[in-house]
């Protein structure tokens, strides 16, 4: 049973302040790009969206979306070369576009490793690929000097130091990357044997 | 039955067992209140939380399609309606509704340009134009092709 009166004329919602806990959850659901745009709102939307905290808040509310709005799939051409495509559209749409992604090193042969939390461990030969027949040689680094970290989302990336116990007889590495919970770091682990 | 007042004075009678999907009102139940007003709910939004509260009240495994196709409709709203439901939906902790609406507005303001998202969210700019513009660069791509929407609603 309703009993009603005139209404009277509200003001418009956009004249009132939005708590923050209500912005953290709504910038938790866009996506990363738009979360970098909107860095320049102001000095608080700045300090929240690069704060640690909102970063955790956004990779668990965007990993644990079962529609997978926000996924992406990487993929190497037959040219040794990455791109990348919606994993929503490969599920649910009869043909699915890649497109050219800026990454690290493009012009050299590189090979990832590892991921964790979106970040993505590569390896790089400072040479150009070898070609055979159109399609480069498998020649993988045996000195394993050079690795990056790369983030695709954000599009950055960070050479790691060449690490000090490198042995130019290396025969053969073996690369792993991952995230260390108990210290809420990110580790990379390089085996390597020599003769 | 328990009867709901909103901000413009106008009140409701519903179910009890409608009304405990919202944690605030299941607490004052408990506390024996039959009387409830709400100072911060106007009645249009009242009205509307009152629907979806009666369509999630009977969840049997049958409604469900039923209540998903209600939940994609009920989303078909402004943006200040959107935001007035959060508003309410927050306070009254109502969270299946919450959860349905931060995504339904991250989705209709991420398009929009800086200036309007300042309007919607009512913020000031208290960059420099030298510091907003290195902002931008630092992060040149995300800022190529944007800038199509500049609509309040």
């Amino acid at each position: 049973m309703v009993k009603t009166r005139d209404s009277k004329r509200r003001k418009p919602v956009t004249h009132v302040q939005v708590p923050e806990e209500i912005i953290v959850e709504i910038l938790s659901k866009l996506p990363v790009k738009v979360l970098l745009e909107f860095k320049r709102v102001s000095k608080s939307w700045l300090a929240l969206i690069s704060s640690l905290e909102f970063i955790k808040t956004h990779l668990n509310s965007s990993a644990n979306n079962k529609e997978y709005y926000n996924h992406r799939v990487i993929l190497k051409d037959m040219k040794g070369k990455l791109k990348d495509c919606s994993l929503r559209s490969l599920l649910y749409n009869p043909i699915t576009k890649a497109s050219e992604i800026d990454y690290p090193m493009k012009e050299f042969d590189i090979m990832w490793f590892g991921t964790a939390n979106g970040l993505i461990c590569l390896a790089y030969m400072e040479k150009p690929y070898d070609y055979e027949y159109g399609f480069p040689k498998k020649t993988w680094p045996s000195s394993g000097k050079n690795i990056c970290i790369w983030n695709p989302s954000i599009r950055k990336w960070k050479k790691l130091p060449r690490f000090s116990a490198m042995r130019m007889s290396c025969l053969f590495c073996r690369y792993g990357f991952g995230y260390d919970e108990l210290h809420d770091d990110y580790k990379v682990v390089v085996m390597f044997a020599d003769t | 039955m328990i009867t709901l007042q909103s901000s413009d004075k106008d009140v409701f009678e519903i179910e009890q067992s409608i009304l405990i999907q919202s944690g605030t009102i299941k607490n004052m139940v408990e506390d024996d209140f039959t009387f409830i007003p709400l100072p911060s709910v106007d009645t249009e939004t009242l009205i509307k939380i009152i629907e979806y509260m009666k369509k999630h009240a009977d969840k049997t495994d049958s409604k469900e399609k039923n209540i998903k196709e209600f939940d994609k409709d009920f989303m078909k709203k402004t943006l200040n309606e959107l935001f007035a439901l959060v508003f309410a939906a927050n306070y009254l902790h109502i969270s299946s509704l919450l959860e349905l609406l931060y995504p339904s507005i991250a989705d209709r303001i991420k398009d929009k340009i800086t200036e309007a998202i300042r309007q919607i969210f009512s913020i000031r700019c208290d960059f420099t134009p030298e510091e907003e513009r290195r902002i931008i660069m630092d992060n040149k791509w995300a800022h190529e092709g944007t800038e199509i929407e500049g609509t309040l609603d």
